[in-house]
């Protein structure tokens, strides 16, 4: 078999020497992929916990306005709640009310008698609470008002129902509790399914980058392109060697990136109040790797081979760069499409391409195996990337594209090979 | 004040380098040369041709030494010393994305060519070294040849009254290096101040009036072809240049 | 005259740009096109997304002791269903029968189920749990309603939590019912009614949320649209060579730079033009109906207002990109040193989030973030027109300095040149680690961060050893092995004179006194949550372990290795790069940062800034083992003894600060520097590039 070839080998090899010798390489498909979600996660998580370190500074200033005497005992646990400051507002209730505008005053309590359904109560009244949500110290002030308001409003229908003989077990009448019955380890698993399908092609998609615009256009560059092809291995083993270089480098990078964001899910948990003590695994499970390992395979060999043959017409490092950003950009625009959690896994979508891989590793990293629909995704992938091979090879047997002489990328090939054959016929 | 266009004294550049230490690339070279003359630098690779030449163009900054263009100090007037020179080398690439006729007028402009003869110059410059052909077809679709004629004319965008030429047949073939070396003797004959370097000996034979032969960052010698046949008794330029490169290294 | 280059320079630098179509069509066309196709079609999706959860079916079961009254309760529920039918946004549920409920709801047979609970039942279950005790407190003597449900299914939690939104209602109308019929005198509804007026108008709310977003948002457009021509321009001008014919030009290196970043920030706004102008037209076709954050109604004037605003914004950003492109090589540098000026651009630009943040600060001498909340401010309609003019004069110098760095990349032969500088990579061992160690320690932090979260022992001694020992010892034992370093020379394993001692034994006292009164200072402006501060005191380890265990894992093994890594790898490391006084600040910085929790940074990069001030001074890394481990055994012993200093007069500070001074004084006096040090004489740098010896601290 071609594949297994010594002459292959030996390129490869060297093809993977030299890549993790070059810096760029080595920072967009291993480095990267690992460090990445550590320092943003760090980064975001000092970032919360700094605002709510200066949010909790803020004391919310509160006026009170027109509160009746005899609910005076309000105003007490307003001042008492933490963070509230009652500030004594002598102007105009205008005047307040601009204050709020200006951020000077946070809210503005007004007290009001009750209208004619409210008065048959003694001591009832409405009252209307002032905030601006424009700022935030008064949107925060207004939670704080509001929750002490309802409070002393709770308390006191208490009062007034145990005053009309209402009994304890008939008031409170039943409990309502929320119980999530799934173990951290099965959220970790779901918050990595729902963050996998974006972020896995992505890192497959920037670990392959570098090394199939540097396997083409940056041997072009560095001239030893030409050395390549004379020395004593037909054109296909040196492709095969490259192509399963760069299919190598993406499907690192794609597993360092699974393996770096699993290992840093705890952190993602811990303020979701979740506690991480429970945690027996890193969140995927290792039954699932021999799948998960399958589809990454396979979605770097086809990744791998298209930017291949759209970089083998660049002659240098930018112009291969530009040749590849569309198809990287049609390559994140799939998982848009992901973005339910929910999404049933049918027939029909096994059999789309790089959508049903993600759908393999989406489930099996939660634990399902739908057998069907895997066989069926790594079929057809598996098609996909033989039809990825055969279009690169037949693309590269074409002399100009292979000695880099052809001008433009795939879309003038495709369309001079075209209206050749178009005008031949 | 000497009235030699560029004179250069004492020039002197020195590296430092984590694992070699000092380098001396460049060791206290005197050099001068006139208005209507070509002086040749001839040198190994990495006899320190490239180093002084970049010196000169106000590239590199010497670490000592001193030297003048057209009465300029490098060091204190790179500006003035940079509207002097037209300055070739292999380093000195073309933009690709624009013409030829581009070239020209943009390096015309941008060396402060009076604005109202800037076309004149530039259709001159076409005419002179035959680029008239392809003067609007974008440089990056020109050959190597025609790249290399296009270059040399955008030395002469601004007329400097010198020029200095860092290997600048190195790259063409027969025919298109004699070509080059015409026009450079057609510069020596309107009056322009011409360094180049070189490590072709034939070269150096046909073109120059005076040739520096440089090693090791030092000017072994600095004569006429003849000057330097009568100091070493050799006949030619090889054998004088052979002559003193052993000197220097015993 | 100066015009005329400039002029040339950006002519030319703008036409190159637009002849090369594929680098136009990628970074313009193709943005355009795809940014509103995007916003499209993830609003559909979500959109989509939302309507299908709020109209979903959902099956669920009900179990448990107390089913039947359950069952009645959402009966009644499904009854109000029917008698709504115009209500079609709601959700429905429908019951069924089970055996095994949770084997059900895992298998999604059932969306989530309710459980009824007896009273007792209720107990028994929070008498095992009693982190939930309170719950008790309500309904001890009342059926329960445990709505299980699945987190890790979408579905489940958002029906359960639907579920139960309905059962608080049937709950309050029960409740009321009850009020009413033992004769409270209103209806519960009248009843001390609160109203919320907000007194901001709908068009200032958008403001306030579209005016966080915005400099973000355009900051991005200006770095992924000036990206591709500044990158190109300098850095893309070495590698083609067309560097050093612009170079010998008449232009001089102002000119070039001013024309370049002028080419770059004209292309920055002029694409943040047209994707306004694009959204506008999506919008105003009604193509995208994203949140109200973009309605946002803002008049021309304000627009007009916003573009002028943003005017030095483009250039900073062109500017920092320009710097970049300068001091990288090759394109391919400037494109991985892309990223990182991209977040440091953007990180500024988040201002805006932090609570009550106002322009009459401190922060309108920050660049960008300035900007960022002045056009919140212009937005919300509450500009200071005073504060907008120098924050935009602030942010407009930034940009200048930024093009004069750019500029002096210019002068630098070694960046012009090009190539053959990069020897060190050639060479590797001890010259390579001088360039990439900080890059190790940034790998080394990411690799700590993740092992520390996932690696732990039975025991916590174990745990310790492993994170504190283990793993900082073999961060500088790998250096030393990969880079062929001298063990002695990279760690500083040298004598220091006898006196230094003296100074170690003073110092550290004071050194702890000095960084727990910083602690509290920085504490003034970086002020720490409340549930971290408990978290603080905490103890880390339990009381069954023997003191001299917890001396020995806490200080004694932390002060040896993380010494070894700090002032002996990195310090070593970084000697050459930095004059003596920078590089104590940026080896302490680094320090402080591998203590991870944000509040913690400040005071214990002091404590490294002070420590590798020692290692400098006596050109050894003992003294400084000696001074962290009496550091942290004083610590742990001060905390042990309830002895808190953080509640110390300034008079204590003040003491405190005079004997470290002291310390520092006698280890002055005792000093045999740290060799090889950047700007020591007899310089080995190339001349001309010689610092001038900085003083010790």
């Amino acid at each position: 078999m071609a594949l297994m070839d010594s002459q292959v080998l030996t390129i490869y090899a060297h093809e993977v020497r030299s890549a993790v010798r070059e810096r760029n390489i080595v920072i967009y498909s291993i480095v990267l992929p690992l460090v990445m979600y550590p320092i943003l996660l760090w980064a975001i998580f000092a970032g919360i916990q700094f605002v709510q370190g200066q949010t909790e500074r803020l004391g919310s200033r509160v006026a009170l306005v027109g509160l009746p005497d005899e609910h005076g005992a309000l105003a007490d646990s307003l001042e008492n709640e933490k963070g509230i400051e009652v500030v004594p507002w002598e102007d105009t209730r205008d005047e307040a009310l601009s204050a709020i505008g200006e951020g000077r005053l946070d809210v503005l309590v007004e007290f009001a008698e009750p209208d004619s359904n409210g008065v048959a109560l003694r001591d009832n009244f409405t009252v209307r609470l002032h905030f601006n949500e424009t700022r935030d110290r008064s949107s925060g002030a207004r939670t704080r008002v509001e929750g002490v308001l309802t409070d002393y409003r709770d308390a006191w229908l208490d009062r007034e129902r145990k005053v009309l003989g209402v009994s304890d077990a008939t008031w409170a009448d039943f409990g309502i509790v929320l119980e999530n019955v799934a173990s951290p380890d099965e959220m970790i698993r779901f918050l990595l399914s729902i963050m996998i399908p974006t972020l896995m092609i992505i890192m497959i998609a920037v670990a392959t980058f570098y090394p199939a615009v540097d396997a083409t256009a940056g041997e072009r560059e560095r001239s030893t392109w030409e050395t390549m092809m004379t020395v004593a291995a037909s054109r296909t083993t040196i492709a095969t060697a490259k192509y399963l270089y760069v299919a190598t480098f993406g499907a690192v990078g794609g597993l360092l990136n699974l393996t770096a964001l699993a290992l840093s899910m705890r952190w993602i948990l811990a303020p979701l109040g979740g506690s991480t003590e429970q945690l027996t695994s890193a969140g995927i499970p290792l039954s699932a790797l021999p799948v998960i390992a399958v589809g990454t395979a396979l979605l770097a060999l086809f990744i791998a081979a298209v930017m291949l043959v759209l970089a083998s017409f660049a002659q240098t490092f930018k112009e291969g760069q530009s040749m590849i950003t569309p198809f990287y950009i049609l390559l994140i625009l799939p998982s848009i499409f992901m973005q339910d959690p929910d999404m049933e896994f049918s027939m029909l979508l096994a059999t789309l391409p790089i959508l049903n891989i993600i759908m393999v590793i989406r489930e099996a990293i939660v634990g399902v195996y739908h057998v069907p629909q895997i066989a069926v995704t790594f079929l057809s992938q598996i098609i996909f990337v033989a039809a990825s091979i055969g279009f690169a090879q037949w693309v590269l047997r074409n002399e100009e594209v292979y000695m880099g002489t052809h001008e433009g990328g795939l879309g003038r090939f495709l369309k001079g090979r075209f209206s050749r054959r178009a005008s031949s016929s | 004040m000497s009235t030699a266009s560029v004179r250069i004294e004492g020039l002197t550049k020195v590296f430092y380098d984590d694992s070699r230490g000092e380098v001396r690339a460049v060791d206290d070279v005197h050099l001068e040369c006139a208005s209507g003359e070509i002086l040749g630098l001839l040198g190994a690779n990495g006899a320190g041709k490239t180093t002084t030449l970049r010196m000169l163009s106000t590239v590199l900054t010497p670490t000592g030494g001193r030297a003048w263009i057209m009465g300029h100090e490098l060091r204190e007037e790179p500006q003035d010393v940079r509207l002097s020179i037209g300055f070739y080398s292999s380093s000195t690439a073309l933009y690709p994305k624009i013409t030829p006729r581009e070239t020209l007028r943009f390096f015309a402009r941008v060396n402060r060519y009076p604005a109202e003869r800037v076309e004149e110059r530039v259709e001159l410059l076409i005419d002179r070294f035959g680029l008239a052909e392809y003067a609007d077809s974008r440089v990056e679709k020109l050959s190597s040849g025609m790249k290399q004629k296009v270059s040399i004319a955008r030395t002469l965008a601004h007329d400097p009254p010198v020029l200095i030429f860092d290997e600048p047949t190195v790259a063409l073939d027969v025919l298109n290096a004699l070509e080059l070396r015409k026009i450079i003797a057609q510069l020596r004959d309107d009056g322009k101040a011409v360094i180049f370097s070189t490590h072709v000996m034939s070269e150096a034979e046909q073109l120059c009036d005076r040739i520096a032969i440089i090693h090791n960052g030092r000017i072994l010698a600095c004569d006429t072809l003849d000057g330097l046949r009568g100091l070493t008794g050799k006949h030619y330029l090889e054998e004088i240049f052979v002559h003193y490169a052993r000197d220097s290294q015993a | 005259m100066l015009a005329s280059g400039v002029r040339a320079i950006y002519g030319l630098e703008i036409r190159s740009l637009l002849r090369d179509h594929r680098t136009v069509f990628i970074s313009i066309v193709l943005p355009v096109v795809l940014m509103p196709l995007l916003l499209l079609v993830s609003a559909r999706v979500e959109q989509g997304r939302q309507q299908r959860e709020t109209t979903r079916h959902y099956k669920y079961a009900v179990v448990g002791s107390d089913s039947l009254f359950m069952l009645e309760l959402l009966r009644d529920s499904v009854r109000q269903d029917e008698s709504d039918p115009a209500d079609s946004a709601a959700p429905t549920f429908e019951t069924v029968a089970t055996t095994d409920a949770l084997h059900d709801l895992e298998v999604r047979a059932i969306e989530f189920f309710v459980e009824g609970l007896g009273p007792e039942e209720w107990r028994a279950f929070l008498a095992e749990d009693t982190a939930r005790a309170d719950e008790l407190e309500e309904f001890h003597d009342t059926p329960v309603a445990r709505v299980n449900f699945r987190s890790n299914r979408r579905s489940s939690s958002v029906g359960a939590r639907q579920l139960r939104t309905r059962l608080v209602e049937i709950r309050r109308v029960r409740r009321d019912s009850v009020l009413v019929q033992a004769g409270f005198p209103i209806h519960p509804d009248d009843f001390a009614t609160l109203d919320v007026v907000n007194v901001a108008s709908e068009v200032e709310v958008a403001g306030a949320r579209l005016g966080r977003m915005l400099t973000l948002f355009v900051v991005l457009l200006m770095m992924a649209g000036g990206g591709v021509l500044a990158t190109d321009t300098l850095a893309g001008e070495k590698e083609r060579g067309t560097l050093v014919t612009l170079l010998t030009t008449g232009a001089t290196r102002a000119e070039i730079i001013l024309a370049k970043l002028l080419a770059v920030t004209s292309v920055a706004l002029v694409i943040v033009l047209i994707q306004i102008v694009n959204l506008w037209i999506y919008l105003g076709l009604g193509l995208i109906d994203v949140s109200s954050g973009f309605s946002a109604s803002v008049p021309p004037a304000t627009a007009l207002v916003l573009f002028v605003l943003y005017v030095p914004v483009a250039a900073l950003a062109s500017g920092v990109l320009l710097v970049t492109s300068a001091y990288a090589k090759t394109y391919k540098e400037a494109q991985l040193l892309f990223m990182p000026a991209m977040l440091g651009l953007l990180l500024p630009t988040l201002a805006p989030f932090l609570p009550e943040i106002s322009l009459s600060s401190a922060i309108v001498l920050v660049p960008l973030a300035n900007i960022a909340i002045a056009a919140r401010d212009i937005l919300v309609g509450q500009a200071n027109w005073l504060m907008v003019g120098i924050a935009w004069l602030v942010t407009a110098a930034a940009a200048a300095y930024a093009g004069w760095f750019a500029a002096r990349a210019l002068e630098d032969e070694n960046l012009i040149a090009g190539a053959d500088s990069d020897r060190a990579e050639f060479l590797g061992g001890p010259a390579l680690f001088r360039k990439r160690v900080l890059q190790w320690f940034v790998v080394f932090w990411a690799v700590k961060i993740l092992l520390e979260m996932n690696i732990g022992f039975e025991d916590i001694r174990w745990t310790v050893v492993f994170h504190v020992g283990v793993v900082f010892l073999a961060a500088p034992l790998l250096m030393v092995w990969h880079f062929k370093l001298n063990v002695r020379e990279a760690l500083a394993l040298r004598a220091p004179k006898p006196g230094v001692w003296l100074g170690v034994v003073l110092g550290a006292p004071a050194a702890l006194i000095v960084v727990t009164g910083f602690f509290q200072l920085v504490n003034l402006v970086l002020p720490v949550p409340r549930e971290v501060l408990e978290s603080f005191g905490q103890a880390i380890m339990p009381e069954e372990i023997p003191v001299w265990q917890i001396v020995i894992l806490l200080s004694v093994i932390p002060g040896i290795v993380e010494e070894l890594t700090f002032r002996g790898a990195l310090l070593h490391g970084l000697r050459r790069r930095f004059s003596p006084v920078v590089l104590c600040l940026v080896v302490g910085g680094i320090f402080g940062f591998f203590h991870f929790q944000i509040f913690r940074i400040p005071s214990t990069a002091l404590l490294g800034v002070i420590l590798s001030a020692v290692t400098v001074l006596t050109g050894s890394i003992f003294p400084a083992i000696l001074w962290h481990t009496i550091n942290n055994a004083l610590a742990l012993y001060l905390g042990s003894e309830g002895v808190e200093l953080a509640g110390g007069s300034w008079m204590t500070y003040t003491g405190a600060a005079v004997a470290l001074g002291l310390a520092l004084w006698i280890i002055w006096l005792n000093r045999s520097l740290y060799p090889d040090l950047k700007g020591e004489p007899p310089s080995r740098r190339a001349p001309g590039g010689s610092n001038p010896r900085s003083s010790p601290p």
